[in-house]
């Protein structure tokens, strides 16, 4: 028992350095820098000014992260609603197809994301494939439709991109589950509706909620689909830490940006992990 | 072919937000490497050289030649935004030859971070035409030779607006041109150009000139389609009626539509925005000697000519600006004096708290 619970320990090792070195201590530099001023050359000069903070809570800020939840809101729930029938279609009635439809969902990824998105670019835009086949379809001479720029194209982005992490796990979570129980509700004379909000729906509700929180989270950290596809209008608190990078130069309130949003993400997680910690507890004999 | 180059940097301008974590890390990597007294640079091979630039933005038969010439090789990196270009150099990055911005000169030289070039190594500095050899923002050019500039203005279709003024009031006037507007999407450019509308300096560091210059920009905001840098796209698409837009990317467009007469190009009377592209040595190179070779290689006559028909700019050189004019001969609005260096508003990125005053006054325009 002992010598067992030594193995586990060394094995542990390894993720545990990986993590220190390339996640913790990343970490702690931002946190460090959120509290910095730079020089004239951009680097931080290591403090504790609170002022990027107080630059934070400006009141111009709050229509960003309205805005953010907003389509990181509207994308979450667009994918559960596009994603769950796609996992219980593969799941229930793709047979020998199963493993190969799965890869087809994932198959867009082994492209570059910004690739993928500039290809979005392409049809969406003014001159593009979509306003060419409208074009084709009678509508000469009337002005292209414009697709860019607007909220729904970010929104359709983020759906596009973070579809198969819904997918995944509601596939993990319907693959669990004995396809007997529909059986057994069928034959208690449950209807198919009945027997999906009854039966199907809670018993994969634990794919749902991670599926929620693998889209939600990185959609309100996404940044590339509302400044490719977006306007000026669209700007997503993910560009706006991405601004003070790229473009301004303040990497100190850009850091300082990141450590708020990471603790507003650090709070939905962690109420996930409570809850399901909670279900874990449960279920146990 | 240009255009090809020009399509890859402007990928490249909007990969940059992907690398702010890496810049971030480099930032925190080590100091700013002080300036120290070397001694002066002799044009002479001490190694394989390490590029730091733009993608595509030298033509790559220009460098085939020098490594062929030298038997060198020309080790490539890019960067995808000037502001990553500064902080890689102040991260103390070990790059031989960097192609800097004369807009970033206050951060570039005032943090000690290039070093001199000694011109009599150069054996064709005689290429360099007189501006350059005493330009604003490096006295007596000792940290700097010119690659490329282009003036930045209005670009505009005229089959959908007309009756253009030659002023920045035009991005602002047009309102049946609402939602085909784009805004260059750089600080200096953007914020620059408002304050220069106003009647005040490009690079004005006073606090109500700044927020002024962006309460401006959010007023249009609503008739925008966006901040954009892609401005040729946006014009060759026909997603941009009115462009704030560089000249050189105005030429690119030009290129690729059909009708070229569609497409025109002012500069306008509050102000010309300018900035060079520079070739320089960072503190930190390991091969002062080549990357000194590799800048007269560009300074060559027929590199110089090559250069400018690549990237469809003048380049500050007597050959590369005759090539210039020559190239853009059937498009007068184009054309480049050296009127433009002296009366131009010259680009200059702000430091300490102006920056701070800059980066929030900005943050608030993209935010609102």
């Amino acid at each position: 028992m002992r010598s067992r619970r030594a193995i586990f320990r060394v094995l542990l090792l390894p993720g545990t350095l990986w993590l220190a070195v390339l996640f913790v201590i990343p970490l702690g530099l931002v946190v460090a820098v959120s509290l910095a001023q730079t020089n004239i050359v951009g680097l931080p000069v290591y403090g504790l000014h609170l002022g990027n903070y107080q630059n934070v809570f400006q009141s111009y800020y709050l229509p960003v992260i309205l805005r953010t939840v907003e389509y990181a809101a509207a994308a979450t729930v667009i994918i559960g609603v596009l994603a769950y029938p796609t996992a219980y279609t593969i799941a229930r009635f793709g047979g020998r197809f199963k493993n190969a439809l799965i890869v087809l969902v994932i198959l867009p990824w082994f492209v570059d994301y910004l690739v993928r998105i500039y290809a979005w670019v392409v049809i969406l835009g003014d001159n593009g494939t979509l306003n060419g086949i409208l074009h084709g379809l009678g509508m000469h001479g009337s002005p292209p439709v414009q697709f860019l720029n607007r909220p729904w194209a970010v929104i359709g982005g983020l759906v596009y991109t973070y579809f198969p992490f819904m997918v995944l796990p509601v596939y993990a979570a319907l693959e669990q589950m004995d396809p007997a129980l529909i059986e057994a509700g069928r034959d208690l004379y449950a209807s198919g509706r009945q027997v999906f909000w009854h039966i199907t729906l809670p018993l994969t509700s634990s794919g749902i909620v991670a599926g929620i929180v693998l889209t939600f989270l990185p959609s309100l950290g996404d940044f590339a689909t509302a400044q490719l596809l977006g306007g000026s209008n669209t700007y997503m608190i993910g560009n706006l830490i991405a601004d003070q990078f790229s473009n301004v130069g303040d990497i100190t309130f850009g850091s300082a940006l990141t450590v708020v949003l990471m603790s507003v993400l650090l709070v939905v997680i962690v109420g996930y992990l409570r809850r399901t910690s909670r279900r874990a507890r449960a279920v146990r004999p | 072919m240009t255009s090809w180059s020009w399509s890859r940097r402007a990928f490249l301008r909007d990969a940059a937000l992907f690398s702010g974590a890496g810049v971030l890390l480099a930032a925190c990597g080590g100091n700013a490497p002080a300036a120290r007294s070397a001694a002066p640079i002799k044009a002479k091979v001490d190694g394989d050289l390490n590029y730091f630039n733009w993608s595509g933005y030298v033509p790559p038969q220009v460098i085939k030649g020098f490594e062929k010439e030298y038997k060198v090789t020309v080790n490539q990196t890019y960067f995808a935004s000037d502001q990553a270009m500064l902080t890689k150099l102040a991260a103390g990055l070990p790059y031989d030859v960097v192609f800097t911005n004369s807009a970033y000169m206050r951060q570039l030289i005032g943090g000690g971070l290039l070093r001199e070039i000694p011109h009599g190594e150069l054996a064709n500095y005689g290429q360099v035409i007189p501006f350059f050899g005493n330009p604003p923002y490096d006295p007596g050019a000792k940290y700097t030779i010119p690659y490329g500039y282009s003036p930045t203005g209005i670009a505009w279709l005229t089959d959908k607006v007309g009756a253009m003024t030659g002023s920045w009031n035009d991005l602002w006037t047009h309102k049946s041109a609402s939602g085909h507007i784009y805004v260059l999407d750089q600080i200096e450019e953007a914020l620059g150009m408002s304050l220069l509308r106003l009647g005040d300096k490009i690079d004005s560091g006073v606090a109500s000139q700044v927020n002024q210059a962006a309460d401006e920009l959010i007023k249009l905001k609503p008739m925008l389609a966006g901040f954009s840098t892609a401005d040729y796209t946006n014009l060759e698409n026909g997603s941009g009626w009115i462009q704030h837009a560089w000249s050189g990317d105005v030429y690119i467009a030009l290129g690729k539509v059909k009708d070229p007469a569609t497409i025109r190009f002012e500069t306008c009377k509050e102000g010309i925005p300018i900035g060079v592209d520079t070739m320089s040595i960072p503190v930190r190179a390991q091969h002062p000697g080549t990357a000194l070779l590799f800048i007269d290689w560009l300074l060559r006559p027929d590199n110089s000519a090559a250069c400018v028909e690549w990237m469809g700019q003048a380049n500050g050189t007597s050959t590369g600006n005759a090539a210039f004019n020559k190239l853009v001969r059937d498009f007068p609005f184009l054309q480049t004096s050296d009127a433009i260096l002296t009366d131009g508003a010259w680009k200059r990125v702000p430091t300490g708290s102006q920056q701070q005053l800059w980066a929030q006054a900005w943050s608030k325009v993209q935010a609102s």
